[in-house]
């Protein structure tokens, strides 16, 4: 491995790792954040293709109708925070942030919008890194890194999600992010700390470990249910009211095209018995100043809550395979004892 | 020729800018004051008289001496030019304005029987067109002109100018030289005045003239004999559609020539020309022909088909080959022995028919003149039928089809009473149809045998009226289920929204008609999904053409309005929108308040089957205070909640005591009809309302308390059990009915929803895709049973053909609009959320 000093961030990232610190920094904040959209900044450099997140903090959370204010405030405290961290001689690049959601869901609007800001300042287009509450209070502490795929943001850019754009830049839902390989590492001593923690007290001992022995393998994993199909019914709901939008909007369009196609001909008509009667043609070109044809509507709010739906039927899926089967084992397990 | 003028001498009011007076031979219109002399008037007079006599040959009578007539025209317009000399004087603008619109009109008249426009006018319009511009200019100086004085000025402006570019060139030539013009204009009328003088000999003549006359009666008066009669005919038809012609003169012309008319041919033409011009005779004045003219245009329309009819060697056709108007023909002198006739019976027909609908449309409908009016139908009935009977025997099917369709206009919503009526009026005329109610027994069969008519003829639109007038009539006679037959085999739904609209409105019509025989045999279920479409738009009576509605987001033109109005139902044709209300929320309850109560969770609550109701029942469930009911509907609320209650008897009491059903034939029936399906209804609601908080409920309980006898209840019962409305198991033994209780969880409620919802949305998903791919399907997907069929064909489609498609989209139904209002509510607090 060439260790290159890479100026001109010429080097793809392929991996990214995260310290150990910021795993337990971001469990830690998403935990206890009062609603299920903590988010953060990540700290780092990159080296040699990989992305080393050595540090995070978290930024206040926001409510929706101070939105200004609030971004202001976000501002000051991540200016703050960055001079103080330098001030201590910690990292204070920012390389990215990170995003708790629930049931994997995490498409929406702001998440873009701020990962397309980063994409375009920071080295290496930054990363963004989801952490999913509903996997870790079971027990899987779920972290996944994304980008902006490079059509996306050229659409983003552009700011034209028509359905011609979509097609052109071949864009659906699971193809906004790609996805960046992520480890976690964590140092030599922390690592044989951890290992000796969870390894089993010895046999000969009172068989107790330093760690409870967690359950949560047993849990059938029926709670999230719930929540998780009603999130489901939520965005199918919404999906189709945007859906709704669109063929109204798309109907409206097809209305003032028709109008100023009728128009045209008219006009084109009138001139051809202009002609005829030997008079100058009028013009014609004044049609789009007459008929104001809408713009097509934007399609990205509804490949978000495709999006959307899609991770939550996933989820779905996942939770309910796994506790179907657990049911299945249960019960086979008591219709053991009982046929006993 | 100036010397011998006298114009000037006489007219001291005349302005500066009139040089020349009029010559000898036209003085007789100059001498408008006191000074003329007789003689020198006789002189004219008879020098124009043997100026007649020497061209005239044909003259008759002579000896009665009359003013000719273009002199009296003359003299008016030398009058009216003195008028406004005089009033130009004391600078009375609005009286010259006055003065100089009934010189224009008088100018147009001379226009008219086509005589050149006298030097007299030509000059007047210069001098005029001086002294605005003077008065004009003076005015701008000094502000001292009242309001009305300066806007008549102002009005003389635009009016001078434009009579200035009428007589451009006349006023050229005059102008270069005065003499000249008017040298050339005695030249003219020497020429010219024999012809009309010639006219104006004859006695009738003088008969007219004593009468009020204006200028130019006189010109157009004519000799009634057998033999001129064509030569005015075609004096009538060039004048026809000229601004300024005398309509009801032309009536009278043509109706002493019809009198003295001697041949068929004859009689015939002029029997054309007049029906004609009585349907000229109100162009935009009046909404609709006076009633005496529509009569009279009646019998002459009667007169024309029993000449027609009974003389086979004459025809009347739109399309003939050209011929002199002017000669007398016989069917001896034709080739074929047929005297073909320019002309168009069915288009009379239709224009009685028409104006028929449009003076009842105009006709205050609560008046006794509707009544007297509506009686006028008859006589256009057998009309009409005569014509068909006409066209029967001619064997012109275009016609007769158009014909037929009218007739059967008349009778398809009509009661048997009304159609037996109608009917025996056309059995006591002297031709007969081949069908009528004597030979066809009774008015379905009728009915059937001209709709099976329309049905061979080849015209599509004659076909789908004559289908939907023949539906409407098997509704009306309470036939529901050939009716919805016919309708759902005609496939008529599917492409009605492309019909006109007069078509779309008979279909709207027929649908509702259709709900309210259901209604009347007692199939709720049906009545109530038939009128559902029409009522979720909430513009019924606009629908039904019966009331115009008002547009609250978008004027419309005045265009537009009259069209509308146009479009409307006479009112004898109306069907009662009150009634139809009525009928449709009391089926709406009937169906809606046992489900409302089958409903335990709230997602289900959103499946409303009536929204119109749904929307009425919650608006009174909001009502403070709930008074005696007083409208249809406040009865209809107040016994929905009745009904939800288990009160059936009350309920049955308030629905029964809506006036509104006095309207329905066979009210009684309906109401003990009614007064069944409340106590059904109301088992239904009491077991679906109480079934949770019982274990088991004794029948005979049951049908104590809804009267009903135990079979009926048991069998409601059973009904509910087998389409698993009710979980519920009847104890045949025990006479009990015996209650399970099925909780849902949370979960499985929330996993039923989302299977709704997601059906719901692969459902819009496809919907989306055919609209993108422009397939025809917004109508292929309301019946499931073509769907299959079509599938193939769509993703064929689908890929074939990418590009077409945005025209499809402009098409959509209401609810899907509704949808929309209601999804951004939705979607705008979601991302508030």
């Amino acid at each position: 491995m060439a260790k290159v000093i890479d100026i001109e961030a010429d080097i793809p990232l392929h991996t990214v790792q995260l310290d150990a610190l910021v795993v337990s920094k971001i469990i830690k904040h998403a935990r206890e954040a009062p609603s299920t959209t903590a988010h953060g900044l990540l700290l780092g450099l990159d080296l040699d293709g990989t992305l080393e997140i050595s540090n995070s903090f978290p930024l206040p959370h926001q409510h929706g109708d101070e939105a200004e204010k609030g971004s202001k405030t976000i501002a000051r405290h991540q200016a703050s925070m960055l001079r103080s961290l330098k001030e201590v001689q910690a990292d204070d690049s920012v390389v990215g942030f990170y995003q708790a959601t629930t049931l994997g869901a995490f498409f929406n609007q702001t998440l873009l919008d701020t990962q397309a800001i980063h994409q375009d300042k920071l080295r290496h287009g930054g990363i963004v890194i989801v952490h999913d509450l509903s996997q870790t209070a079971k027990g899987n502490a779920s972290f996944r890194a994304f980008r902006l795929t490079a059509a996306f943001f050229d659409a983003y850019k552009r700011s034209n999600f028509s359905t011609a754009s979509l097609i052109s830049h071949r864009l659906t839902f699971s193809s906004i992010f790609e996805e960046v390989p992520l480890k976690i590492r964590t140092n030599p001593l922390l690592s044989s700390f951890l290992g000796k923690v969870a390894e089993p007290a010895a046999a000969q001992s009172t068989g107790e470990s330093a760690l409870e022995p967690t359950y949560s393998v047993l849990d059938l994993g029926t709670a999230g249910l719930t929540r998780n199909m009603e999130q489901i019914v939520e965005a199918v709901e919404a999906y189709r009211t945007e859906e709704g939008n669109l063929s109204y909007l798309s109907r409206q369009i097809a209305r003032e095209k028709s109008k100023a196609d009728a128009y045209v001909a008219k006009r084109k008509e009138e001139n051809a018995v202009r002609v005829a009667q030997g008079l100058a043609p009028l013009p014609e070109e004044d049609v789009a100043r007459l008929f104001k044809i809408p713009a097509e509507p934007s399609r990205l709010e509804s490949l978000l809550l495709l999006g959307q739906i899609d991770a939550y039927a996933k989820s779905l899926e996942g939770t309910a395979s796994t506790s179907l089967l657990k049911m299945y084992g249960a019960r086979a397990g008591s219709g053991a004892e009982t046929s006993d | 020729m100036s010397s011998d003028d006298e114009g000037p001498v006489i007219k001291p009011a005349a302005p500066a800018a009139k040089p020349t007076g009029m010559n000898r031979f036209l003085k007789g219109a100059g001498d408008s004051s006191s000074e003329s002399s007789d003689d020198e008037e006789g002189d004219g007079d008879s020098d124009d008289k043997s100026e007649g006599e020497e061209e005239s040959d044909d003259d008759e009578k002579p000896g009665i001496r009359i003013l000719s007539a273009q002199e009296k025209r003359f003299k008016e317009i030398e009058a009216t030019g003195k008028a406004m000399d005089n009033a130009l004087k004391i600078n009375d603008w609005s009286t010259i304005s006055n003065e100089f619109d009934k010189l224009v009109r008088m100018i147009q008249r001379q226009h008219n029987v086509s005589e050149p426009v006298p030097p007299f006018y030509i000059r007047t319009l210069v001098s005029l067109e001086t002294s605005v511009n003077d008065a004009l200019s003076k005015e701008k100086a000094k502000k001292k002109l009242n309001a009305t004085n300066a806007k008549a000025l102002t009005a003389m402006k635009q009016k001078i100018k434009k009579a200035h570019k009428e007589h451009e060139t006349e006023i050229k030539k005059y102008q270069q030289d005065p003499e000249a013009f008017e040298r050339d204009y005695i030249a003219a009328t020497t020429r010219e005045t024999a012809p009309p003088a010639e006219k104006a000999r004859g006695p009738a003549a003088a008969a007219v003239d004593d009468e009020f006359t204006t200028v130019g009666k006189g010109g157009k008066a004519m000799a009634f004999t057998a033999d001129t009669i064509l030569k005015n005919l075609q004096a009538v038809q060039e004048a026809r559609g000229k601004k300024n012609t005398d309509r009801a003169e032309q009536i009278r012309i043509l109706e002493r020539s019809l009198e003295v008319s001697a041949t068929t041919y004859q009689r015939i033409r002029v029997l054309l020309a007049l029906i004609s011009s009585r349907f000229d005779y109100n162009s935009a004045v009046a909404t609709h022909m006076p009633t005496e003219v529509w009569l009279s245009a009646q019998r002459e329309v009667d007169q024309l088909v029993t000449i027609v009819a009974a003389d086979p060697s004459y025809s009347v056709q739109e399309i003939t080959e050209d011929y002199d108007e002017l000669l007398e023909r016989t069917p001896t002198k034709e080739e074929g022995g047929i005297v073909r006739i320019r002309g168009s019976i069915i288009s009379f027909v239709d224009r009685l028919d028409d104006e028929f609908t449009r003076s009842l449309q105009n006709i205050d409908p609560h008046g006794t003149e509707y009544v007297d009016r509506l009686k006028d139908e008859k006589v256009l009935y057998t009309t009409i039928s005569r014509a068909q009977a006409f066209y029967e025997r001619s064997k012109q099917p275009d016609p007769l089809a158009r014909v037929i369709m009218r007739r059967l206009e008349h009778i398809y919503s009509k009661p048997n009473a009304v159609v037996q009526a109608l009917e025996a009026a056309v059995s006591d005329s002297d031709i007969k149809p081949s069908s009528t109610l004597a030979s066809q027994n009774d008015t379905t069969s009728l009915i059937h045998s001209l709709c099976v008519y329309l049905y061979k003829s080849g015209n599509t639109l004659l076909r789908t009226r004559s289908m939907l007038s023949h539906i409407f009539h098997h509704a009306l006679y309470n036939n529901y289920h050939t009716a919805r037959d016919m309708l759902l085999m005609s496939h008529l739904q599917e492409s009605i929204h492309s019909a006109d609209v007069a078509t779309q409105i008979l279909y709207n019509r027929t649908v509702v008609q259709l709900g309210l025989c259901a209604f009347r045999l007692g199939l709720i279920k049906e009545a109530q999904a038939t009128l559902l479409e029409i009522f979720t738009t909430q513009r019924v009576k606009e629908l039904l053409a019966q009331g115009v509605h008002q547009q609250r987001f978008q004027t419309i033109s005045p265009e537009q309005e009259k069209a509308e109005k146009q479009r409307q139902l006479p009112f004898h044709m109306h069907i009662n929108t009150e009634l139809l209300e009525a009928a449709f929320l009391v089926s709406s309850m009937l169906v809606e308040i046992p489900l409302l109560a089958s409903i335990d969770s709230e997602e289900q609550k959103r499946k409303t089957i009536s929204k119109p109701f749904r929307r009425l029942l919650d608006f009174a469930d909001r009502q403070v205070f709930t008074g005696p009911p007083e409208s249809t509907r406040d009865h209809i609320m107040q016994a929905s909640k009745a009904l939800q209650e288990g009160e059936w008897e009350k309920c049955r009491d308030l629905i029964q005591s809506i006036k509104i059903w006095s309207l329905m034939p066979e009210s009684t029936a309906v109401k003990d009809m009614l007064g069944e399906r409340i106590q059904e209804q109301g088992l239904r609601t009491y077991l679906f309302t109480y079934a949770p908080h019982y274990s088991s409920c004794s029948l005979s309980l049951l049908s104590r308390t809804f009267a009903l006898p135990l079979r009926t209840v048991t069998s409601i019962v059973s009904k509910m059990i087998w389409s698993e409305e009710l979980s519920a198991s009847l104890d045949q033994s025990g006479g009990v009915v015996v209650f399970h209780r099925i909780d849902l969880s949370r979960t499985q409620q929330l996993a039923q929803t989302i299977a709704e919802k997601v059906s719901a949305m692969v459902d819009q998903n496809e919907k989306a895709l055919d609209v993108k791919m422009g397939g025809g399907a917004g109508w292929g997907d309301r019946n499931a049973g073509e769907k299959g069929a079509k599938g193939g064909e769509q993703t064929q489609e689908r890929r074939g053909t990418r590009t077409r498609g945005a025209r499809g989209g402009a098409r959509g139904g209401r609810g899907a609009r509704f949808a929309q209002g209601l999804g951004n509510q939705m979607s705008s607090s979601q991302r508030q959320g």
